[in-house]
């Protein structure tokens, strides 16, 4: 799952290049809600501190 | 002003690609694969490139430095927790070192920069009296526009191949890809 952002943030970038300033920003929106729901899949992993 | 605020962000474009390079050679050359904090701190480190390439390619707007200032909060918390794990594990020091500093220890650092280099261009109002336009950027800024698409095709192979499509593990060497 973690990939996904990555590909999403990839497609932004070249959208960006190519001229097409507020679809890489959605695609980044996007990119950004991905990651936040892969995050939040392992929310208790990284609430826990023990060694 | 609005002369050097073009420069600087290109220059911040330039030391993402560098550090997106260097973490690529460490795991690629040295063996070390992220775990999913680092990968977080990488997908912030991308975020933080795209902001700088939107102000390079289309001129400095307040949205760009938005996904600028949101990507490197985004990565300081990883690094930060990556940190905080580091020091309550007891035993034998963990993850690669630089001059004496983990590398999250660095990544925090350089996160914090991030954040603060943002707001403070954000200070420079005259960068905005253009407003966003599609405009032809210098032929090296172009070219560190282009490295960084690049850098962060090679950083989704590399990702794709330690992970494929699903949760990555921590520590595992991974590769699933090339194992199956």
């Amino acid at each position: 799952m973690m990939v996904v952002p990555f590909l999403l943030l990839v497609v932004a970038a070249l959208v960006a290049t190519i001229g097409l300033r507020r679809p890489a920003i959605w695609v980044w929106i996007v990119a950004m809600a991905a990651f936040l729901y892969t995050l939040s899949l392992r929310a208790g992993d990284f609430l826990q501190f023990a060694p | 002003m609005a002369a050097i605020a073009r420069l600087v962000n290109a220059l911040a474009l330039f030391a993402t690609c560098v550090v997106l390079l260097f973490v690529l050679y460490w795991q690629l050359v040295r063996g070390d694969a992220p775990g999913t904090l680092a990968l977080m701190q990488r997908v912030a480190l991308l975020g933080i490139g795209l902001g700088f390439l939107l102000n390079v390619r289309f001129g400095s707007s307040e949205a760009h430095f938005g996904i600028v200032i949101f990507s490197a909060a985004i990565g300081l918390l990883a690094a930060a927790r990556q940190m905080i794990g580091y020091a309550a594990a007891s035993g034998p020091a963990l993850g690669a070192e630089m001059f004496g500093y983990h590398f999250c220890t660095w990544e925090v650092a350089g996160f914090f920069a991030a954040i603060l280099l943002g707001a403070a261009l954000l200070f420079i109002e005259g960068q905005f009296v253009e407003g966003v336009r599609d405009r032809r950027p210098s032929g090296a800024a172009q070219a560190v526009g282009w490295l960084f698409v690049l850098v962060a095709l090679a950083h989704v192979v590399v990702a794709l191949l330690q992970c494929g499509f699903e949760a990555c593990v921590d520590g595992a060497p991974g590769y699933e890809l090339l194992r199956r």
